[in-house]
Order: structure tokens, then C-alpha cells, then sequence
């Protein structure tokens, strides 16, 4: 019997291996399958006299042809590369939006400038301002398009981001589930394997993989412990977690992810790592972040070039140019940069704007404003490079400024508490808010602000530049009534000096405020007429003590004092002090020489007199009269003495001409002035005789200034100069005396007018002459001029970002490289990945892929050996019969 | 060691692979052969990606630069013309003015060199007011809208432009002036006998303007002892007078003397003072101010106008015919250094062309240069990609047939 019973066993060997080959082969195209095998041992023999005797053999197991450590690579795998896949698809689309024909800015900011230079080179043509206008729009709308094209990808990576969210839940439902079925049939099948089910969890489990980074711990009851990212669990035994998507704490436009436990929701955006879910959130970061600040800072930057430059011309209309675009810094701008985290501390009643301050130290990244230690201690993040930029404390006064990177953020009001944090987005929204505030093409500023013009009875050879602005804020310029307050004519009383004045009455010009009066000249040279430092300022010597008459004396009568100087560093606030000590009857010249080897200091001094009603004395003659020791009343001298004559005399002294000294006369009253400030001193000699003197600078009506009594010496009379201080930015002139030249706190005037223009002459006959005049105006009808056309057209290539390191078009050109750069990354990364997903895959398929030929061959094995069996039946039979028949 | 197992998914799956990596490379170097261009998107070469957009940048400057060579040129073009047009009626007028100087001419045959004289001086005001293609007055400066020269109520051509000049941009850092302003042109031209002009203030605000004109100087010896001194006439409150009423006050402007003081006003009477009258038109308001200037300087239309009026005026006599043989050398002084000046501004112009020619052909070189450089780094070498092409599709073609070749052979064929 035993015979039939070996050929038994083997048949039924044969039988599992056949049905064990065809589920391999049947299987061979189903995914996550793993390859099957049975084994098979012989039965236990039956032991004889002779010694053990086979009795057939038995299958003791069917397993699955896998290994742990490669299934787990794919998973590795699988994450790695579905996370590149999602970084590069969606990378791509940006790379193609930034580079496109229709869509490329830098096309359309040079379209625009191009139509400027159209408008430019005929500024009086309404045809190039209205291409200027439409090309203008035409900017604008590129702009807004493509900050629009971000959002909308942000808007798609959101709902991505659901999906994927609702497939993880899925997965892990499903894992779990098939967690309580293996562990269900462990157990009743004592220890063997459910092949098919452990094939489905594996599966799973890379699908899930696909979706985020996993890693797996094997209970030992056939129940596998799923967690997703960094170790945040998700599937433990028999129970999964619920993940969901929520709006971001800081940006609500962009959705994070979150566990719900019960009742709690816990943000977990940053630990899940990996898969499509991570390389959507990388893309967010790492190149939709730059795509959106790199555009914002261009839009920034051009918005506020263009805007400041048109503000510095006139429009066909004879108006000051109004910014072309939206103004960056506008309220609702400077709030809408700063978003405050949802969970902030209670009583959301903090207020905080943010304005930009200079576009050149702007930086293409958010900035983070946290809140991290008591008494008001922060910190503002640079989110691009995660450097920490500012830290201080915050002070018990609001509002506080914080400076940094060229922004200005101000804490309003509100209380702002330990553990508050704030997103700051500079470049956020400022395309899609840009807008053109122009609305007719005669609004385009083309003209400069200025006419200068050579008096048409000019007789020397000196000229003037056309002048240039850079700023019309500015007390010299009268926005609302697009004039210049004064208009402003430079006249020479020299080949060497000139006065600045104000000309507003043409008839009669007189000083402006402050005073620029006289200026050297240096005839052949070509100099600058007013003061360049946009924070400097003029202070006058306004003391009691100046250019009184000083009666019976040679000396001015300056009682001396102390006049210190201080400059305050506005960034450390660090003083220097510098001091000049004014001797008692010192003349204006020599202090005003004192005070401009001072650094950052400018003084000039100038002292005048006038005299009128010249009464002879008893004697009959004409008054005898001296002038700083230069006898002035020669034989020749009129009697009556007149203002002519006198004025011929001290103009014909070259004692008193080195001195500065001239003198004009109306026919009645002579002027004295001495340019260097030189002290004035008249003598006069003839008894009885008589001047009246007074002194312009005071104001003060004239006195009569009498010879001396008979036979004595001649009566003196002296008047000191005045002096004007150009003091450079954040500089403060006082004295230590009230009594003195100068107040304690002069009255310190800003003297920037926000224009400059250019003196030049020739030489000798081509020197000016005394007389020449230079007037400037507002340029209220220059229709053809194309000044500021020209300044706005060199913004094309000013280098305004990055620390005058990059135009536009240069920040444009490193955004697309930069987006270039991460593309050609990613595809790089991608077929890496995939390349070792494959390696990893073949690992895999080469213990657990079914080979058809294998199977097929295994198939043609068992057929044998089960025809063999068979014929080992037929064969006891046949011994069977054999004995039967005997 | 045992030889590596083999999955039948496997098998199929690296085919299949292979077969679509080659694929993909086809459509790639496909899609560079349809456009001709090697970088499609910035991620092919992100360096050159940003170069080349740093060079078309370049090229459409240059682009620029050129349209403006031809706006200029244009402009200076019609320069030129108007210049040389204005050149040969100088000489017509120095040919008639040494004509009217013939001793056998009488008064009345004068008036007819007068009348000929005056539609030379209209031609040249004409030209002088030439416009370009968009109606602007290239002789006004910046004002463009005006005419250079309009002819006032007394029949004398009045400047009205200003002394601005255009410039435009035609190379990197390189500007050419558009124009020239008819102030240096036409206006100042040095003259050997003092000259006097009136202008009204900016400032003032009688409306309509009242205006100032009549310019003239009346004694030659006593105005040359006044220039070169400057005057302004100012209106002043009608209460200074009494009874109250329209008065001014004329002044020295370098030193504020007083010439006469609160003289009652009738329009258009002769204002004098230093050897010269003027007249004022209109109703000025007070503190309105006008200034008369001397200047050495005498503008080409004035000059031919102030010898129109003598020519028109002067008798026989002997003493007239004297005045206005000196008048006659002056003017034709002054029609030679405006000839002087207008030849200086003609070569200038014509090296300004010049200019034109020289910096389009450097553009042209450099945008030549651009061009090669932007070409070797965004254009596609064809034969090159065509014959990577070739090789593609052989390989594809390869992968295809060995693929349907190998999968065909089966054991189960053979059970």
C-alpha cells in the first residue's frame, strides 16, 4: 500500500506546485505580487528490519519570495522620486511662465521704455504719450498677470495638498484594515503566512509611500505600525489618525496640514517630509517664495524709480509730474505687508505697517518679526537665508521703528506680547496692485523743472546749465502752484562774485532765505551754485551785537565768544564737537575763515553801510573823509560831496578793492559793501561836518555821524560784517553767549533746494563782467524739452536693486536663471531618483518577480514528476494485478 | 554566485523604459529642430538662459539707439535746410542793402529796395519758424508749441522761444543735440554798436499783458554813455499820485538810481531815458515791471528791420544820406556775423550727420556682435541635431524591433 500512497503524496505534491506555478503565472502582471514557492519535504519513513523506507514526500509550505529590506527601499525610493516628480512639474510650469514669449516682463519693461524713448524724442507729440500710455497699461497688466499665474499655482498646490490628504487618510484606513485581517489569520493559521494579504499591505504601504515619506515597525502580531514624515504616527495596530488640511497659520491663503486627535488639531506642515506632499510644500518654499519676491522687488523698484524720477518733471501742461504708478508706500500697502499669526496672544489689537525705505538694500525675501523673550524682546528673520537681521527690545513707547534691509516697520499701537510672531512680505501683492494713475498722455512729465537763461544784456562770457532736480520737496519749489517760490536770478557784482536772490519782483531782487550771497567766482572754471546736501542748512549771525554803529572807534565792537559746532552721527548717535573761540572786536572775515576750516562748515562773511545826506562842514569845504585809511575826498572832490563821486573813488582804490570793498550810489545815498566782511571804518575829519550812516543789517534807521570839534582828531565810526554758516546734515551751530554775533540757537534754515545748476565762463574777456544776470524760472512751457525724458530713460539700466548691483532687467535675468537653475536641479534629481527606483525595483522583481519562463519551465517539471507519480500508481497496480493473476 | 533572476515585468518594464527614454529624447531634440533653438525653456541652461536675456536686452537698446539716429537725422536734416535757406536770403539782403547805398538813388526808390527788403526779412522769419514731422518749432528751444519769431503790434518779429536745447540718445552714455535754440542763433549776434531790448516780467499780472514795444534808441551819444546799464520800468499804486492814478517809476537796475519817478502813464506814449524811448501798451497792473536791457548783441531780423525804418524814413538831405551810409555799414557788419554764426551752426550741424553715420555703422558692428553671441547660445547647431535625430530614431527603431523580436520568444510556443 505504501507504494500508492508514496505515488499519492507525490501527485499531491505536484498538484500544489502546479496550482502554486499557475497563481504565479496568472499573477504574473498583478502589481505588488509577490512571487510564490512551495516546499516540500519527504514524509516521515517507516522504519523495517531493513532500515528507514520513504513513504513519499509532503508540502510544507507556500511562501512568498521577498525581502524586507528591499521592499523598504522601493518605499524610500517611491518617496524620493514622487517628491521630485511634484517639485518638477510644477516648477516647470514656472520656468515656462517666466520664460514665455507672451508672459516674459522683460520684454514688456522694455517695450516700455522703449515707447519712453519714443515719447522722448518727440515730447511734444501727443501720438508717442498716448503709445507711451498703452504701453504703460500694457506694463501694469504683465505685471498683475503674472503675480495672478503665482497665486493661481498657489491656489492649485492647495487643492493638490487636499487630494493627497484625502488618499493618506485612505491609505491608512485601508492599512490599518488590512492590519486586522493578517493579524485575524496569524492566528488561525498558526504561523503560515497570508501571502496575498501581506502582498496587498506591501502595496499599500508604496502607495502611501508615493505620497509622503514613510517608515514601518513590525509588531510581531502580523500588524505593521505605519508613520508618515519625521515619525508622526499614523497607523498604530488596528487604529489610524486623521489628517487634514487647515489655512496657514500666518498666510491663510496657503493650506497647511494637521492631525485631528478627538478634539485637538495639531499642525504638523513642517514634519511631514517627503513624497508628493513634500515636494509640493519644497516648491512653495523654495521656488514659488522666490518667484513671488523676486517679481515683487522688481515691481517695487521700478514703481518707485519711475514714480520718483516723473515727480521730477513737468508735463505738457506746465505741472509738476504726479507718480506715474500707486504709490508703494501707500497706507494700505504699508498694512496689508504685515500678516499676524492665527494664534497669536488674545487682544488682537496690535497695528503695525511697513514702508519701504530704500529699494537698493530690498532684499527678495519675507521677513519674520518674533516676539521670543520678556520685556519686549524681538527678533526680525530673513526667511531667504533664515539669518536673524534685528534684535532689540522693545521699549515701553510706541510707536517703535525697526530699520532693517531698507524697510521701515513700525509697531503702531497694540500690545505686543512674548510669543507673538508677524510674516512680513515686502514684494507681496505689489504687481498685482500696481496701477497706472495716469490717465492722459499730456501727463507724462518729459520736461526738466527748470529754465535757466542768460540775460540778453549779459556782456561777459559766462553761461548756465539747464539745472537738474532731485527733489521738488523742497521749500524752493511750490507744488501746489507749479512754480518755483522764489524764482531765483543770479547776478555777478564781479568777474569773481555773485549774489543768489530772490526774483520774485524782477524790479527789485532781494537776498534769499537763507542768504547766498557773495559766492566767489573763479572765472574759467565751472562750479556749482547751491548747496547739495539735502539736510544742510544756513545759519545767519542774528546776534545783537552785529553790524552795529560802533561810534568813536576803529573796532567793531564784537564783545567774542565761544561758537561751538556739533555733529550728531544719526545712525550711533555719536557727537563730535568742533569749536571756534571768536576774539572780543575779531572782524567777520577772519571768524568766518576760522569757522570753514571747521569740517561740514561753510561761512561767508559781507558787511555794507550806506551814507546819505553829506553836509559840509564850517569850514566850507568838502567833508574831508576816509574809508577803512583810504582818504577818499581827493582835491577834486565836489562840494557838496556827492554819493557819485565817492562811489567813483572807493571804486577806483585798489587798497579797498582787495579788501572786497565796492560802493554804488543811487545819486543820493552811497552803498558800501565789502565782500570779505572785512570791518568798515570811516574817518571823518572836518569839524561840524556830517553823514548819516546806517547800517543795513540791523535795519535800524540811520544816525548822523559828526566831524570833531575844531583842531581834533578826525571822529571814527566802524560797522563789523555779517556771516552766513553752511552747516552740513545733522550738524547744530550755538554760542555761549546771547550778547555776541550769534544767538545761543540761531535759527537754523534747511538751504537744499533740490536743484542744482552750473556756473562756467571763459577767461579774461570771456571772464563774466559785473552786471551779467542768470535767471531761473519754473519751466512752465517747455513743450519741447525732453530733460526728464531722457533722466527717466537712463532707469532702464540703473542699477536701483540689490545695492546698485542689478537693474530690472538684471533682477528679471537672476530670477530666471535662479527658477533655471532649481528646474535643471530638479530634472537632474529626477531621473536620478528614477534611476535608483529602478535599481531598487529590480532588486526587488529579481527575488519576488514572477518569470513566466521559470514558471513555465517549473510547469514542464511538475507535469513530469506528476506523470511520474502517476506511472508510479499504475505501476502498483500492475504489481497489484500481477499478484492477482498468479 | 547565482546568476540575478529576472522578472517577466521586468523585462517588459526595462523595454519599456528604455524605449520611452529614447523617445523622449527624439521629441526633445525634435522640438529644438522646430524652433532652432537650443535653449527652450530657462532649466536647459539656466546661465545662458539669463544671458541671452541680457543680450536681447542689448539688442533691443540698440534697436532704439537706431530709431533714434533716424529721428535725429530727420530733425537735422530739416535743420540744415531751413539754416542754408536762411543763409542765401542773408546774402539777398546784403546784395539789396549795398544797392540802397547808390548815391543815384532818391528817397521813393529806396522805399521800393525797402519793400524788398521786408519780404526778404518775412522768408527769413518763415524759415526761421520751420517745424518738424510733428509740428514742433525746431528754432524755439523748448518751447515748441510757439513759433521762433512772431511780429509784435509794431511790426518788428519778436523772439519767443527760450535758450533750451534737446538732446537724444544715440549710443551708450552718448547724447546729440536736436536742436538749436534761434536765441543763439538768430538773437544774439554780436553787433559793433550797443543795442537795446524791452521785455515784460514773467511775473506781472495785468490781463490781457500789457506789452512793451517801440524799443528804440533816439540818441546814439547818449545811450552809449548809458550802456551798459540795464533799466527797469515799474509800475507803481495808483495812490502815489494825486489825484490817484496809473503811475511808474523807471530805475537803474545795478544800483536803483532813480531816473524818474511816479510819472503818470498814457498808454503808448514814449517813455524816455538814456538816449532811448519806449512805449507801453495796454493796462499794466501795479508792481508790473518791464525791462530794457542794452546789450552789444543785435538779432538778425531786428538789424534788418531797424534799416527798413531808416531806409523808409531817411531823406535826401545830405545829413540823412550820412546816417544812413553809417547805418548801412552797421547792418551790413551785422548780417556778416550772423552769416559767421549761421555757417558755424551749419557745420556743426553738417559734424553732427557725420556723427549720425559713424555711430550707426558702430551700432551696427555691435549688434552684429550681439547677435553672434546670442546665436551661439541660443540657436541650434542643425547638422548636428539633425544627426542626433537620425541616431534617436535608428535607436528607437532598434529598441522597437528587438523588443517585439525578444517578447516573441516564449517556451510556451513549445508546450
Amino acid at each position: 500500500m505504501s507504494l500508492i500512497s508514496t505515488a499519492i503524496s507525490g501527485m499531491r505534491v505536484s498538484q500544489l506546485g502546479l496550482s502554486t506555478t499557475g497563481h504565479n503565472i496568472v499573477n504574473a502582471g498583478t502589481e505588488g505580487f509577490s512571487r510564490q514557492s512551495i516546499t516540500n519535504t519527504s514524509t516521515q519513513p517507516i522504519q523495517t528490519g531493513v532500515g528507514f523506507i520513504g513513504n513519499g514526500a509532503i508540502t510544507t509550505e507556500v511562501f512568498r519570495n521577498t525581502e524586507k529590506f528591499l521592499v523598504d527601499q522601493v518605499a524610500t525610493d517611491i518617496s524620493a522620486l514622487s517628491d521630485v516628480d511634484a517639485y518638477l512639474s510644477n516648477i516647470t510650469q514656472l520656468d515656462n511662465l517666466f520664460a514665455g514669449d507672451q508672459t516674459n516682463l522683460s520684454q514688456s519693461i522694455n517695450k516700455f521704455f522703449d515707447a519712453f524713448n519714443e515719447a522722448t524724442n518727440d515730447p511734444s507729440s501727443l501720438l508717442g504719450r498716448q503709445l507711451l500710455l498703452t504701453e504703460s497699461r500694457l506694463l501694469t497688466s504683465n505685471f498683475k498677470q503674472l503675480e495672478t499665474r503665482l497665486l493661481d499655482q498657489n491656489q492649485t498646490i492647495n487643492k493638490q495638498l487636499d487630494t493627497i490628504v484625502s488618499d493618506i487618510n485612505s491609505l491608512g484606513v485601508q492599512i490599518a484594515e488590512l492590519n486586522r485581517s493578517i493579524s485575524s489569520t496569524f492566528s488561525a493559521a498558526r504561523g503560515q503566512q497570508p501571502n496575498d494579504l501581506l502582498d496587498k499591505r506591501d502595496q499599500a504601504l508604496r502607495d502611501l509611500a508615493k505620497l509622503v515619506d514613510i517608515s514601518t515597525i513590525d509588531r510581531g502580531n502580523g500588524t505593521l505600525d505605519v508613520a508618515i514624515g519625521q515619525g508622526q504616527p499614523l497607523v498604530s495596530g488596528v487604529t489610524t489618525r486623521t489628517l487634514l488640511t487647515i489655512p496657514g497659520a500666518a498666510d491663510p491663503a496657503r493650506r497647511e496640514l494637521a492631525f485631528v486627535d478627538g478634539n485637538t488639531i495639531s499642525a504638523v506642515g513642517q514634519l511631514l517630509s517627503g513624497g508628493e506632499l513634500g515636494g509640493l510644500r519644497r516648491f512653495r518654499e523654495e521656488a514659488l517664495d522666490t518667484a513671488f519676491n523676486s517679481l515683487g522687488r522688481i515691481a517695487l523698484g521700478l514703481v518707485d524709480a519711475v514714480n520718483q524720477q516723473h515727480q521730477l518733471g513737468v508735463d505738457l501742461e506746465g505741472n509738476l509730474g504726479k507718480a506715474l504708478f500707486t504709490d508703494i508706500n501707500s497706507p494700505v500697502f504699508m498694512r496689508d505687508r504685515v500678516r499676524e499669526f492665527a494664534n497669536n496672544s488674545l487682544s488682537a489689537n496690535r497695528s503695525m505697517t511697513v514702508a519701504i525705505d530704500d529699494i537698493a538694500q530690498l532684499a527678495a525675501s519675507d521677513y519674520e518679526l518674533q516676539f521670543s523673550g520678556p520685556s519686549g524682546r524681538f527678533s526680525v528673520l530673513r526667511l531667504s537665508d533664515g539669518k536673524v537681521v534685528a534684535q532689540d527690545m522693545l521699549g515701553s513707547k510706541l510707536p517703535h521703528e525697526i530699520n532693517v534691509d531698507g524697510l521701515k516697520i513700525t509697531l503702531e499701537s497694540g500690545s505686543f506680547q512674548n510669543g507673538d510672531r508677524f510674516l512680513i512680505q515686502p514684494g507681496r501683492g505689489a504687481s498685482s496692485n500696481m496701477q497706472l494713475l495716469i490717465r492722459r498722455p499730456e501727463e507724462f512729465a518729459l520736461a526738466g523743472t527748470l529754465l535757466t537763461q542768460a540775460a540778453a544784456g549779459n556782456l561777459g562770457g559766462g553761461f548756465i546749465s539747464a539745472g537738474q532736480t532731485s527733489s521738488v520737496d523742497t521749500a524752493f519749489f511750490n507744488t501746489a502752484s507749479n512754480s518755483l517760490s522764489p524764482p531765483v536770478i543770479i547776478r555777478f557784482t564781479s568777474a569773481t562774485t555773485y549774489d543768489v536772490l530772490d526774483n520774485s519782483d524782477p524790479a527789485n531782487p532781494k537776498p534769499l532765505v537763507p542768504a547766498l550771497m557773495n559766492q566767489v567766482f573763479v572765472p574759467g572754471s565751472s562750479q556749482t551754485v547751491f548747496p547739495d546736501d539735502p539736510g544742510g542748512t544756513t545759519v545767519s549771525s542774528t546776534g545783537p551785537a552785529v553790524a552795529r554803529l560802533q561810534f568813536g572807534s576803529a573796532s567793531n565792537g564784537y564783545p567774542g565768544e565761544l561758537i561751538t559746532v556739533q555733529k550728531t552721527d544719526p545712525l550711533t548717535g555719536f557727537i563730535t564737537v568742533q569749536q571756534v573761540t571768536m576774539a572780543a572786536n575779531q572782524s567777520a572775515d577772519s571768524v568766518a575763515a576760522q569757522l570753514t576750516a571747521l569740517t561740514g562748515v561753510k561761512a561767508n562773511a559781507s558787511s555794507q553801510m550806506t551814507l546819505s545826506a553829506f553836509t559840509s562842514g564850517s569850514n566850507g569845504e568838502a567833508l574831508s573823509l576816509s574809508l577803512n585809511g583810504v582818504d577818499l575826498s581827493t582835491t577834486s572832490a565836489p562840494n557838496p560831496l556827492t554819493a557819485d563821486f565817492l562811489r567813483d573813488s572807493i571804486n577806483a582804490s585798489s587798497v579797498l578793492q582787495a579788501q572786497g570793498i565796492r560802493a554804488s550810489s543811487d545819486g543820493g545815498s552811497l552803498k558800501i559793501v565789502s565782500t570779505t566782511g572785512v570791518d568798515l571804518t570811516l574817518g571823518l575829519a572836518d569839524a561840524d561836518a556830517s553823514v548819516l550812516v546806517s547800517s543795513p543789517v540791523t535795519g535800524l534807521p540811520g544816525t548822523n555821524f559828526s566831524g570833531p570839534a575844531s583842531g581834533d582828531p578826525a571822529t571814527q565810526l566802524t560797522v563789523g560784517g555779517s556771516i552766513d554758516v553752511q552747516l552740513a546734515a545733522n550738524m547744530e551751530l550755538s554760542s555761549n553767549s546771547n550778547a555776541g554775533v550769534f544767538t545761543q540757537q540761531p535759527e537754523a534754515r534747511s538751504n537744499f533746494t533740490g536743484y542744482q545748476v552750473t556756473l562756467g565762463s571763459g577767461t579774461g574777456q570771456g571772464a563774466p563782467q559785473a552786471g551779467d544776470s542768470f535767471s531761473i524760472d519754473f519751466n512752465r512751457s517747455g513743450s519741447a524739452d525732453n530733460r526728464n525724458g531722457l533722466a527717466m530713460m537712463e532707469l532702464s539700466s540703473a542699477p536701483v536693486l540689490s545695492n546698485g548691483n542689478l537693474s530690472y532687467q538684471g533682477a528679471y535675468g537672476q530670477m530666471v536663471e535662479e527658477l533655471g537653475i532649481l528646474t535643471n536641479q530638479a530634472n537632474l534629481s529626477q531621473s536620478a531618483g528614477a534611476s535608483l527606483l529602478r535599481q531598487s525595483m529590480n532588486a526587488l522583481q529579481s527575488v519576488s518577480g514572477v518569470n513566466v519562463e521559470e514558471e513555465a519551465a517549473r510547469l514542464i517539471e511538475l507535469e513530469q514528476q506528476f506523470n511520474a507519480s502517476a506511472r508510479l500508481i499504475g505501476l502498483a497496480r500492475d504489481l497489484f494485478d500481477t499478484l492477482l493473476n498468479m | 554566485m547565482a546568476a540575478i533572476r529576472i522578472s517577466t515585468a521586468q523585462i517588459n518594464s526595462t523595454a519599456l523604459a528604455g524605449m520611452l527614454d529614447v523617445q523622449r529624447a527624439v521629441s526633445k531634440t525634435q522640438e529644438q529642430i522646430t524652433t532652432n533653438k537650443r535653449v527652450t525653456t530657462p532649466g536647459d541652461d539656466p546661465i545662458a538662459a539669463a544671458r541671452i536675456l541680457q543680450l536681447n536686452q542689448e539688442l533691443a537698446k540698440v534697436n532704439q539707439f537706431n530709431q533714434n539716429l533716424s529721428t535725429l537725422e530727420n530733425r537735422l536734416q530739416r535743420e540744415e535746410v531751413a539754416l542754408t535757406g536762411v543763409s542765401d536770403l542773408v546774402f539777398r539782403a546784403q546784395d539789396l542793402i549795398t544797392q540802397s547805398g547808390n548815391a543815384a538813388l532818391n528817397a521813393s526808390q529806396r522805399g521800393f529796395i525797402a519793400v524788398e527788403l521786408q519780404s526778404v526779412v518775412d522768408g527769413m522769419a518763415q524759415l526761421m519758424n520751420t517745424q518738424d514731422a510733428s509740428g514742433e518749432f525746431i528754432f524755439s528751444g523748448f518751447q515748441g508749441r510757439e513759433p521762433a519769431f512772431v511780429k509784435g503790434e509794431d511790426g518788428r518779429y519778436v523772439y519767443q522761444g527760450d535758450d533750451g536745447q534737446r538732446s537724444i540718445v544715440i549710443a551708450p552714455g552718448t547724447s546729440v543735440a536736436v536742436n538749436d535754440a534761434g536765441k543763439s542763433l538768430f538773437v544774439d549776434i554780436a553787433s559793433r554798436e550797443p543795442n537795446i531790448t524791452g521785455s515784460a516780467a514773467a511775473s506781472n499780472l495785468a490781463s490781457p499783458p500789457a506789452s512793451i514795444n517801440n524799443v528804440r534808441v533816439e540818441n546814439k551819444t547818449a545811450f552809449a554813455e548809458f550802456f551798459p546799464e540795464k533799466v527797469v520800468i515799474q509800475f507803481n499804486d495808483v495812490n502815489d499820485v494825486n489825484p490817484p492814478a496809473a503811475n511808474f517809476t523807471v530805475r537803474q537796475v545795478s544800483d536803483g538810481r532813480v531816473l524818474n519817478s511816479n510819472v503818470l502813464y498814457t498808454p503808448g506814449e514814449k517813455i524816455e531815458f538814456g538816449g532811448v524811448s519806449v512805449r507801453i501798451k495796454g493796462d499794466p497792473a501795479p508792481g508790473d515791471s518791464f525791462l530794457v536791457e542794452s546789450s552789444n548783441k543785435k538779432s538778425l531780423l531786428g538789424g534788418l528791420e531797424d534799416y527798413i525804418s531808416q531806409l523808409k524814413s531817411l531823406t535826401d538831405s545830405s545829413a540823412d544820406m550820412a546816417s544812413l551810409n553809417q547805418q548801412l555799414g552797421l547792418t551790413l557788419d551785422n548780417l556778416g556775423s550772423a552769416q559767421d554764426r549761421l555757417l558755424e551752426t551749419r557745420s556743426s550741424v553738417g559734424s553732427r550727420l557725420n556723427q549720425i553715420d559713424s555711430t550707426r555703422s558702430n551700432n551696427e558692428e555691435f549688434e552684429l556682435t550681439v547677435r553672434a553671441t546670442l546665436s551661439a547660445l541660443s540657436d541650434l547647431d542643425i547638422a548636428k541635431a539633425v544627426s542626433q535625430l537620425a541616431q534617436e530614431s535608428f535607436v528607437l527603431e532598434a529598441a522597437q524591433a528587438s523588443f517585439a523580436r525578444v517578447s516573441r520568444l516564449s517556451l510556451f510556443n513549445f508546450i
